[in-house]
């Protein structure tokens, strides 16, 4: 028989194997010899077999335990032992460690439950983690998938690229594939309302670079970019199902998208979509690569994506790239100078830089949680080995080496750590869907998270490992107690000894240590959010609705018509029942929609030259667009619909943008001009104040808006409309009138001004809840720790508390006794703690808001909470201490 | 597992219903001693190779009947080519009264399901 069947019949308990191992290896010899001529697979035979055994020891096992048959393990064994007396022992040993457990309900369920909480959240915060951030995108190689991105050497700054950059790249070979789109949203005509979706044009190499094979149909090619072929688009998988009801016979249907029919020539296979929520890919048609707009150096307009040569790194193209930047700001130092191009990698590119620090400071909490967990199942082990110094006693005095009473330690832990990793799983479950439904809509791919094979391998490598962790300081401490009872020093009655109790203080010490980091972080983030939630975002929120319109340019082929259709649309909005005021924009503030284009500005008579040059957010509006919005004029008027091409250039500026162009010289009146692309000078006729543009902790930004009338044809708006009563019932006003006007037109990303405020702090809130509910916990379990240890040790002493009170000592005195116990360790604890926090809490810098990451209000905070709490938890075993019956105490031992 | 006394046998109606393994191991031992593999083989035939019975499975439910003294390990035979190591198998007298009392129940029960015409009365 092999060794490998052995090992399974071992897995037997022992009367069993004794009775019937033989005949099931015979059993199993006539099975094979048969399979053999009935011609049925060996392997089957094999893996029935080992399932049948695996199942049979797991049910002979359970019987076993549950008879609670008297344990052998303290019979002395001889000194040679064969390989199946050594599988018998460990077999022994975990049903001795099951029935030990089984005894101590209290200990038993309090440690399982630390211990899942800590590994719960470990693994839920893991699942997120590995799907956000590690896992690889759906690209065949995806690692060799890059953004080329334009990056600022002084900062890091890293933002998108020219088309001038985008042929070098291609023309001089350095991918193997590059192309360049534009996100943009389209709207798709079916038989209902049209639909707003993300879409990309995207340059003829697009598929290639990333790799990405169509699941029906084929991706574009070269001929779709012809300007005499047809438009051709491809569709998402997730379109495909949802507008399309998945239909078979899609390739080849024409659908009509920004009022252009379009040829469907293929789905993308499932999961594949980049930029990461397309819906729909066109060809970007480049009628003339020499256009002097395509040739610019700064007109970083496009975003990139390529794939690495064949035998490049990501170094190797770094150097290259960065030699051809080089060479760009040699021939044109006026606007490139100090940025270069690097290649990032994707899966980097779409998470930015927020959200891995976000998670990797979750995933840090919950391993400050873990490590608490620990350290308390520890400490209740330590606790119960004293207590259980008896039983120690017996084994030592039958012969017990120290191996043995580790292993016996070990085996413990080992029990209760996948006791607790099991429930822990289960918890983690729970936790991923919490995390998911509060999660942030801008995080990539969490919706993804769950429980998968990974989390379950890594939950099964931390139970264990935690395991041996926290089994390891019961398990020296044993050891330490078997050679003070060999040497015949444990008295019953002299106590532990001062190196346990020591060891038990250091380790609640360490445990406060960490809360204190934990406390720390999540009040940073509390705070943090606090303030953000109060912040005054420059505009009356209250009843503002906003909806996002794109006409198509094939029907509005004129500014005549565009700018006809806008004021007409506003003016119809403004006029209807149960609206206040309404104006449209090109982009709506807290990052609710839009897009701002960023331009550079220079005053009247003042040379343009980068140094006097302001770098702005240009903003397009209609008149009333203020009054719709809530943001008060500081001075100066609103634009009129006399503001039109006919009329001077005009604009409204904020206050930020009055103060750094002119200081304190009154703004009204003077004129500035971008001075790079419209170099139109216009006046400034009145002054609005700040508000916040990309979400609650933006900063101060220059603004400019400009009329519609005076800008070029601006097909994009953002309607913006103050209701009488709740926002949102102005929502079937606002489709009526814009259907009333042209039915064609998609209504989106419908959102109050307040559920934007909310949104922009998802993120935050999402870190600050969780930190806010770790750090709790992680009190709470650092409070049982002192508690337990301080109980601890009043019980070990009652008697000579006992003896105390009997010569006269006052309770008070007895009170003191426990609280110089308690004293350093939390002073201990809390310092280490607070110098940890010190260090860490940098790292949380850019996450904070108008809160430094040193703010000494919450490091002191933190620190008389958890004294409180430590006081607190002392107050019961100090109290029993104090209470204790002299006369029942000595007489009691 | 020394054998049950006689006087402390309970009686067969405590022990029923029987599990259907147990029923079918039981019924296979009716026939005459078998070794372990040989029980799987005439269960095999008896279901038409539906009920595939594997060793751990098979000896869980044979120590059970042994432990309650329905089978015992029967004389060796000394077959020509049979392993010595092979161990046999019989029904204990209790064990017979065992099975038929749960055969009698299975009738019992066969003969409603006639009744209620849920399937038709046998030929035999």
């Amino acid at each position: 028989m092999p060794l490998f069947w052995r090992a399974l019949v071992r897995c037997m308990p022992r009367d069993f194997r004794v009775r019937y191992g033989e005949s099931i290896a015979l059993f199993h010899r006539d099975r094979l010899a048969e399979a053999l001529q009935s011609g049925e697979p060996a392997s089957r035979v094999w893996r029935r077999a080992v399932a049948d055994l695996l199942a049979c020891a797991a049910v002979e096992w359970w019987y076993a335990l549950a008879r609670r048959t008297p344990s052998r393990s303290v019979v002395p064994f001889p000194p040679r032992l064969s390989a199946e007396d050594r599988m018998s022992i460990i077999m022994q040993e975990t049903a001795q460690a099951v029935r030990s457990l089984r005894r101590s309900v209290a200990f038993t369920a309090a440690a399982i439950v630390t211990l899942a909480l800590g590994i719960g959240s470990t693994t839920a915060i893991f699942s997120v983690v590995r799907t956000v951030l590690l896992q690889p995108l759906p690209f065949p190689d995806a690692d060799r998938v890059v953004e080329p991105q334009s990056r600022k050497i002084a900062t890091g700054e890293t933002w998108s690229v020219t088309y001038a950059d985008f042929m070098d790249w291609r023309d001089q070979h350095v991918f193997s594939h590059v192309a360049v789109y534009q996100p943009t949203q389209m709207d798709l005509t079916g038989p209902s309302d049209p639909v707003r979706v993300q879409a990309a044009a995207v340059s003829p190499q697009f598929f290639g670079a990333l790799g990405a094979a169509p699941g029906a149909g084929r991706v574009l090619q070269q001929s779709d970019y012809s300007l005499d072929a047809g438009y051709a688009v491809v569709i998402s998988d997730r379109l495909w199902r949802t507008q399309f009801g998945a239909r078979p016979d899609i390739v080849g249907h024409a659908v009509e998208i920004n009022a252009i029919k379009r040829t469907i020539v293929g789905v993308m296979a499932p999961a594949v979509r980049w930029p990461i929520d397309v819906d729909l890919w066109v060809p970007m048609r480049i009628t003339n690569e020499l256009d002097p707009d395509l040739q610019r150096r700064d007109n970083f307009i496009f975003d990139g994506v390529a794939r690495l040569k064949p035998g490049a790194t990501l170094q190797s193209t770094a150097a290259t790239m960065a030699t051809l930047a080089a060479r760009v700001v040699t021939d044109h130092p006026d606007v490139r100078g100090g940025v270069t191009t690097v290649p990032t990698p994707v899966i980097q590119a779409m998470l930015g830089q927020a959200t891995p620090r976000a998670l990797w400071i979750l995933l840090g909490a919950v391993g400050l949680l873990l490590a608490i967990g620990c350290v308390n199942v520890a400490n209740l082990q330590l606790a119960r080995a004293s207590a259980r110094r008896r039983e120690l006693a017996v084994r030592v005095a039958l012969g017990a080496s120290r191996w043995r009473l580790v292993r016996q330690s070990l085996v413990e832990s080992g029990a209760l750590g996948l006791a607790g990793g099991a429930l822990g799983v289960l918890m983690a479950i729970g936790m991923i869907k919490v995390i998911v439904a509060i999660a942030p809509p801008d995080v990539p791919r969490i919706e993804l998270a769950s429980l998968d094979q990974w989390a379950l391998a890594f939950a099964l490598v931390i139970s264990i490992g935690v395991s041996v962790l926290f089994g390891l300081a019961p398990a020296l401490h044993a050891v330490r107690q078997r050679d003070h009872l060999a040497m015949g020093e444990g008295g019953a009655r002299t106590s532990v000894g001062r190196g346990g109790a020591r060891t038990r203080r250091a380790l609640v010490a360490v445990e406060l240590a960490l809360s204190v980091v934990l406390l720390v972080g999540a009040g940073l983030a509390v705070q943090s959010i606090s303030r953000l939630r109060h912040v005054d975002t420059g505009f009356d929120r209250r009843n503002v609705l906003t909806a996002s319109i794109s006409l198509p340019g094939i029907r509005y082929d004129s500014k005549a018509k565009v700018v006809g259709f806008i004021y007409h649309l506003r003016d119809r909005l403004a006029a209807a029942p149960g609206v206040k005021a309404a104006g449209i924009a090109s982009a709506s503030p807290l990052g609710a929609g839009g897009f701002y284009l960023g331009r550079e500005m220079v005053a009247d008579g003042v040379a343009p030259t980068p140094a006097n040059e302001v770098s702005i957010n240009w903003n397009v509006a209609t008149p009333g667009y203020f009054a719709a919005l809530g943001v008060p004029l500081v001075s100066g008027r609103d634009f009129r619909l006399t503001d039109d091409s006919a009329g001077t250039p005009v604009m409204i500026v904020n206050e930020t943008f009055a103060r750094r162009m002119f200081g304190r010289q009154n703004p009204l009146g003077r004129r500035a001009m971008s001075s790079r692309d419209e170099k139109v000078e216009r006046e400034i006729i009145g002054v609005v104040r700040d508000v916040k543009y990309y979400g609650a902790s933006d900063s101060s930004r220059s603004l400019v808006y400009v009329p519609y009338a005076q800008n070029n044809a601006w097909h994009q708006g953002i309607i913006t409309v103050r209701a009488r009563a709740g926002a949102l019932d102005a929502l079937p006003v606002v489709r009526r009138e814009l259907h009333a006007l042209d039915p064609n037109i998609a209504l989106a990303n419908v959102i109050t001004m307040d559920e934007a405020l909310e949104q922009s702090m998802a993120g935050d809130r999402l870190v600050a809840i969780l930190l806010a509910t770790f750090a709790t916990l992680a009190m709470g379990l650092a409070a049982i720790g002192v508690f337990g240890v301080l109980s601890y040790a009043v019980e070990q002493r009652t008697r000579e508390m006992g003896i105390r009170l009997a010569l006269g000592a006052r309770p008070s005195d007895v009170r003191r006794l426990v609280a110089g116990e308690t004293a350093p360790m939390v002073c201990a604890g809390v310092a280490v703690g607070l110098l940890a926090a010190f260090g860490l809490a940098r790292l949380a810098r850019s996450m904070l808001y108008e809160i430094g990451p040193n703010d000494p209000a919450t490091f002191f905070g933190v620190a008389i909470t958890l004294g409180l709490v430590a006081v607190v938890a002392a107050l019961v075993p100090a109290r029993r201490a104090a209470r204790v019956d002299p006369v029942i105490a000595i007489r009691n031992e | 597992m020394p054998p049950v006394p006689k006087a402390a046998w309970p009686e067969p109606e405590t022990l029923l219903p029987l599990k259907s393994v147990d029923t079918l191991i039981l019924t296979m031992l009716a026939a005459g001693d078998r070794h372990g593999y040989g029980i799987r083989q005439d269960i095999l035939a008896h279901s038409n190779g539906a009920i595939e019975l594997e060793a751990g499975n098979l000896y869980r439910h044979m120590r059970r009947l042994e432990s309650k003294g329905l089978i015992e390990p029967a004389a060796p035979r000394r077959e020509s080519g049979d392993d010595e190591r092979r161990i046999y198998h019989r029904l204990t007298p209790f064990g017979h009264r065992v099975l038929a009392a749960e055969m009698l129940r299975l009738r019992a029960l066969v003969r409603l399901a006639v009744s209620r015409q849920i399937i038709a009365p046998g030929r035999a």
